[in-house]
């Protein structure tokens, strides 16, 4: 055997996972959203809108989760650290699932775990200053036990994330997009997490800024030794900051692969039309591109079979009948198309 | 080759303040720009650059606003300057010879009336057609915009439709007169990046078909590279660099043009570092007296930068940049 | 449509059950006894003992309520203690008289509300806004009892036009009927003028600054039809809104005006069943007035579903 598959576990959507280095695993995640009916009687409907999800994230890696709008990746994102429960499946952090922990417990294992969100306004309290909402966390979690210490540790951490530290007397409302992202940030180290969760950080912010902010990431990363998960629309910005993808459409895992690879062969169909799909900054490169035609499907009633199918140039009958599993097509990348001839 | 098509539109030193109280906020400042006809002409920049500012400033659509300067039109009956028209006259050309689409498809179209309806009013707006006839253009509309089954859309109401749905109806609706121009104001950024690609597909068809001007408004070089011949960089107001896309692309002179080109994550290589332009945007309320861009400017040396403007100069071929240094920086090959 | 109707009429009957019985302990917890209101004070106690028993009120109040309920949904609601009258026939004068001042005044507020908050909202922190605000702000503050009183000082004693206070029905003398409502409705109306209004000119100014007014005016729609046709509809569920939750607040404005102005309205036959302890008559009053609510929360929610299709589909 070329790979070694841990005892008991499927091969399905897996990429070489080295069991002791795998701080995150997720299986057979799903997670349905009940939506209430127009008629008098309340009906069952439901948004699938995670389906079937395995991946796992390595200690110290970036794991980026890419997707259009309704791909799930956001609803994913919050699974990932309890602020949502799945309706199905496990959600293993450092060996432990998650949902199998009670309050306290959860509490703990909250300290361990961040997430910021993209737009860094809305997820800070306006009437509370820059250097309490920080210093919230720190108490919350007993990491500094007097003001004193408190008060220096939240100049610190504005500090590392490239703020004066004046600014803890300050309100969220004065500072600009950029800046309260760094407070965002500030606030999501402030208890020395080892994963963190970013939804689509740096989209709400212009370009200049934008690059900022993925510095700061990328040092962050490096000096804390940060797991990540970094939840993007962008590419371009997964390409940056990323080592592996995976691609989400509709609810379901398209393809995970290392970034280079991804960016330079992407196997599934559905990547090969989004990468084909953005505008480059090159007038040369942007003249030959393939365009999806039509739009993503309903989550409440997608496709059967490969829920991509209806848009996909490659598309034959066998692909309504079965819903293509992720599986390996090579020792580091996963895809889930039944095409397999397409990779020849 | 040089360019012999007519100039259609014509900002001349056009400026836009905003006063509230004692406090003059200068929006945009002598802005200096030409549209020829069937051109696409991209305004870029980042928040606060004042790009959308000067869209709304053609379109008469900044009822708080101060604007100066000449916005000519190279219309049929002659030149006329739009910022001298009558209401009434403005509002002719608004749906009519001048269309616009916006940024948000979600919220731009009335949510209480069937898209029909809407389409339809843009065309009894500006003709005297009956309700029938102007039924029948907004299905044509519909269709010119590729979507399906047009009849019957006519009677769905925007919350039925997705966002890229509704960015084609806005442009149908845009479009039903046959503006010669039509104004884009970041049109594709709210959408998904596989929507994006058939907006800006559909964007480029149309224009090609009904050879109108395309006035393009938007943050992102890419799909500047797309879409537009020439690039207007906009900064603080103000046009800092201005010529053919592919000479800016390729060939940046001024220092924030080269920035901004290096702060974008590429797809085709990963470097390790962004290049980041440190600092922000100055309060258009207290604007620096020199280059507006100085305080962030690496390049930047006192007295040169910082005691005086420096004008707009020309390079070559339309290439031009607003920097007391460009000699310098011309010369250098960009990497 | 009529599904969303049967589905709302249907939530409905648990709200009256509920205020049926919130009424009925109400009675039942007052203090004083009913036989004493129909005996007078100094009736023998056989005597209100077979008055008790004729009432059914010797009976587990769980019983009497149960009783009162089942013949309630029969349209029986029992007889007045005081003068013996069916409850019914009594409200059936009143309910006309209070709800011609209802509907007059919430006519009058709209009529005078909504132009004044449109203009508000187009003239925004102009001079007009100004003067609207402060008028607004005035008209709220005046305790309706003291509008009565100017507004009687002013027509009646000063300029002698109209009655102080009485009350003709309009099926008898139109004219006359008019006149006696005219200064009713200027006193409970001018409070929701100015409710009407503000909130007309919140909900138009947040309207005027959407991008699909943005729109409308880039295709080259004149003022005047941006602001009725593409602001005013989408303005109106915020104006709805406000009329229907203010018909509740009406009521009780109503029960001061009609005291006031000595309408025989149903207000003030509440108050009066209240001090004769007259149960039977009061809870037949504050059953109608809920019922009145719920219709009118009914008449609100059929009026955003014509005026907004996201609801329809």
């Amino acid at each position: 055997m070329l790979y070694a598959v841990p005892a008991g576990l499927s091969l399905r959507g897996w990429n070489m996972p080295d069991q002791f280095n795998v701080l995150l695993e997720v299986r057979n995640v799903r997670k349905f959203f009940g939506v209430r009916g127009k008629s008098v009687l309340p009906t069952a409907k439901y948004v699938q809108a995670v389906n079937e999800v395995n991946f796992s994230v390595r200690r110290g890696e970036v794991f980026s989760v890419v997707g259009e709008s309704g791909s799930g990746k956001t609803t994913l994102g919050q699974m990932l650290i309890r602020l949502l429960d799945p309706s199905d499946g496990e959600i293993m952090f450092d060996g432990v699932d998650l949902m199998t922990l009670d309050d306290q417990q959860m509490r703990r294992a909250r300290k361990r775990m961040q997430i910021i969100f993209q737009d860094p306004y809305s997820s800070l309290n306006p009437y509370m200053t820059v250097g309490d909402a920080i210093g919230e966390v720190l108490e919350v979690h007993g990491i500094t036990k007097t003001t004193a210490e408190r008060d220096q540790r939240v100049d610190d951490l504005l500090e590392t994330v490239g703020l004066r530290s004046a600014t803890s007397v300050r309100y969220p409302h004065e500072f600009s997009g950029g800046q309260r992202q760094r407070i965002a940030i500030a606030r999501a180290i402030a208890a020395n997490p080892e994963f963190l969760v970013a939804d689509e950080p740096v989209s709400a912010l212009d370009v200049s800024v934008q690059a900022q902010i993925l510095n700061l990431i990328s040092d962050l990363r490096a000096s804390m030794g940060l797991t990540m998960v970094f939840i993007s629309h962008d590419l371009a910005v997964v390409r940056h900051i990323a080592d592996r993808v995976a691609v989400m459409y509709l609810g379901r895992i398209m393809e995970i692969a290392d970034v280079d690879e991804f960016f330079d062969r992407p196997l599934h169909p559905y990547s090969q039309a989004l990468l084909s799909a953005v505008p480059t900054p090159d007038i040369r490169r942007s003249k030959q591109r393939q365009v999806l035609s039509g739009e993503i499907a309903s989550p409440m009633s997608p496709p059967s079979g490969c829920v991509f199918r209806t848009r996909c140039p490659h598309a034959i009958e066998a692909c309504a009948g079965v819903v293509p599993p992720l599986e390996l097509k090579s020792a580091t990348r996963s895809s889930a198309c039944i095409r397999d001839d397409l990779l020849k | 080759m040089t360019d012999t098509r007519p100039v259609l539109a014509e900002l001349q030193d056009v400026s836009v303040s905003f006063t509230k109280g004692n406090v003059t906020a200068h929006v945009v400042d002598s802005i200096n720009l030409s549209i020829k006809e069937g051109e696409t002409v991209a305004l870029i920049g980042e928040s606060g650059s004042g790009k959308s500012v000067t869209s709304l400033a053609i379109m008469h659509l900044l009822p708080r606003a101060k604007i100066d300067g000449k916005i000519m039109w190279h219309g049929k009956e002659g030149a006329r300057n739009l910022l001298a028209l009558s209401t009434r006259e403005m509002r002719s050309f608004r749906g009519g010879s001048i269309g616009m689409i916006f940024q948000e498809p979600m919220t731009s179209l009335n949510p209480l009336f069937k898209i029909g309806d809407q389409i339809a009013e843009a065309a009894r707006l500006h003709r005297p057609v009956s309700r029938q006839e102007a039924r029948q253009i907004a299905e044509d509309s519909l269709r010119l915009v590729g979507i399906p089954e047009p009849r019957g859309r006519l009677n769905t109401y925007p919350f039925e439709m997705s966002g890229g749905m509704r960015q084609r109806v806005m442009i149908a609706m845009s479009l039903v007169c046959r503006p010669a121009l039509l104004i884009a104001d970041e049109p594709t950024t709210a959408l998904d990046v596989t929507i994006q690609a058939q907006i800006l597909e559909l964007l480029r068809r149309l224009q090609e078909e009904l050879g109108m001007s395309m006035l393009f408004i938007t943050h992102d070089f890419g799909v500047v590279a797309e879409i537009a011949e020439r690039i207007a960089v906009m900064y603080a107001g103000q046009i800092v660099e201005q010529g053919a896309t592919q000479q800016i692309l390729e060939n940046p002179v001024h220092p924030y043009t080269r920035a901004l080109l290096n702060a974008i994550p590429r797809l085709d290589k990963r470097s390790a570092r962004l290049a980041s332009i440190e600092g922000v945007v100055p309060d258009p309320r207290a604007l620096p007296p020199g280059c507006r861009f100085a305080t962030r400017c690496q390049f930047a040396v006192p007295d040169l930068c910082t005691s005086q403007p420096p004008p707009l100069s020309e390079l070559q071929d339309g290439h031009a940049v607003r920097c007391a240094r460009w000699p310098e920086f011309a010369r250098v090959e960009y990497a | 449509m009529l599904k969303m109707l049967i589905l709302r009429i249907i939530q409905s009957i648990p709200v009256l059950v509920i205020v049926g019985a919130v009424v009925f302990s109400i009675a039942v917890a007052l203090p004083g006894d009913p036989s004493l209101i129909i005996l007078g004070e100094n009736a023998p106690e056989v005597e209100r003992q077979r008055i008790r028993l004729e009432l059914g009120l010797d009976r587990p109040v769980l019983v009497q309520f149960g009783d009162w309920m089942f013949k309630a949904v029969q349209g029986d609601i029992g007889k007045s203690y005081k003068t013996g009258e069916p409850v019914v026939s009594v409200l059936a004068a009143r309910i006309p008289v209070t709800l011609q001042l209802a509907f007059l005044s919430m006519l009058f507020a709209v009529v005078v509300g909504v132009p004044l908050g449109m203009i508000a909202a187009i003239k925004r922190n102009s001079w007009v806004d100004a003067v609207v605000s402060v008028l607004s702000v005035s008209a709220l503050a005046m305790p309706f009892f003291w509008v009565g009183i100017l507004l009687i000082m002013l027509f009646t004693l000063k300029l002698r036009l109209l009655p102080p206070f009485g009350y003709v029905p309009f099926s008898e003398d139109p004219v006359q009927n008019l006149r006696f409502m005219i200064m009713p409705v200027l006193t409970l109306g001018s409070a929701y003028v100015a409710l009407v209004a503000r909130q007309t000119r919140a909900a138009m100014v947040q309207v005027l600054s959407s991008d699909y007014i943005r729109t409308a005016r880039a295709k080259g729609a004149s003022e005047l039809r941006v602001v009725t046709v593409h602001g005013f509809r989408n303005a109106l569920v915020a104006i709805v809104t406000v009329i229907g939750l203010q018909f509740a607040g009406m009521m009780g404005g109503a029960v001061v005006t009609e005291t006031v102005f000595q309408l025989p309205g149903l207000g003030r036959m509440i108050t009066n069943a209240i001090f004769d302890r007259d149960y039977g008559l009061m809870q037949g009053g504050v059953l109608v007035v809920v019922l009145g609510v719920i219709i009118v929360n009914l008449l609100t929610d059929m009026a955003y579903w014509l005026l907004d299709p996201r609801i329809q589909r």
